[in-house]
């Protein structure tokens, strides 16, 4: 009894850890996604736009 | 994928967790214990839908790269590398599994059995696969030599799978069964087929969101 115990333990562990480390790489990701969003928010425009406004202001 | 994600996100995760309680109740409540080995027979129930779960892994990993060798489709490089990564940690309890099964009946924990031996050279040519994804760079060039081993790697399942036959291993051969153990053994393969599609699904929007990521990077750093 105690290697089956021991096999449904063991095949639970490992899932679970392997669904805890997905959702801990997922968590990271959407942290990255969400300051890569404020630093678009944050930046000037690219250097073709700004030349774009520089010349419909002349 | 996007047509996929709302049943992937709200009803797999649903099915696994019932599928999963169905399959101990039966393990434990309704099917009959086998007269040779006793309760570690019971392990049978687990190891055998694990080793089914791994094979469909590896041959999506197959198919996946077949695919982009053919289209060059992101996608399938990426479905092949989720794949890659959910099949290893299938093929992993596999060997664990195994390994707990047979020390109580073949009282060692391993034997270099025909079917055993190939296993462990399945598991390691995906070692490989994972340890060139990680170590090589993410290149078109990494991606088509990954795609040539997952391929290459797949061909070693047909041989696992006569192993026994061909070189008269130890390894039991499932043969007739009585019908509470055949069910149970069904709900078992049903419930860790949907926790392999769900793994499989997550960890393919992860990796494509970190591909959105890295193209996001790119286009700011390009427009400064």
């Amino acid at each position: 009894m105690q290697y089956l115990f021991a096999a449904f333990c063991v095949t639970w562990l490992v899932l679970f850890l392997y669904l805890f480390s997905i959702s801990r790489r997922q968590r990271a990701l959407s942290q990255e996604i969400e300051s890569l969003g404020r630093l678009a928010r944050l930046r000037p425009p690219p250097r073709s736009v700004r030349a774009e406004q520089r010349a419909e202001r002349s | 994928m996007k047509r996929f994600a709302p049943f992937a996100d709200d009803v797999l995760p649903w099915l696994t967790c019932a599928g999963m309680l169905a399959a101990l109740a039966m393990i434990f409540l309704y099917a009959p214990s086998e007269q040779q080995q006793g309760a570690p027979q019971r392990i049978f129930y687990f190891h055998l839908p694990i080793a089914l779960s791994t094979y469909l892994a590896f041959f999506t990993v197959a198919g996946a790269s077949a695919s982009y060798l053919w289209q060059g489709d992101r996608f399938s490089d990426l479905l092949a590398q989720a794949a890659a990564e959910v099949g290893m940690v299938f093929c992993t309890l596999v060997i664990i599994t195994g390994s707990l099964w047979a020390r109580p009946i073949w009282g060692v924990w391993w034997t270099w059995d025909p079917r055993l031996t190939m296993v462990v050279i399945l598991w390691t040519i995906y070692a490989a696969y994972l340890m060139l994804r990680m170590f090589a760079g993410d290149t078109e060039q990494t991606a088509r030599y990954a795609a040539v081993l997952g391929i290459v790697g797949v061909l070693d399942i047909p041989i696992l799978h006569v192993a026994t036959r061909l070189w008269r291993g130890i390894h039991p051969k499932v043969e007739k069964m009585a019908p509470e153990m055949m069910w149970t053994l069904l709900v078992c393969l049903g419930a860790f087929l949907f926790f392999f599609c769900w793994l499989l699904w997550l960890r393919l929007r992860s990796l494509s969101q970190q591909d959105e990521v890295a193209a996001l990077r790119r286009e700011m750093l390009a427009s400064l």
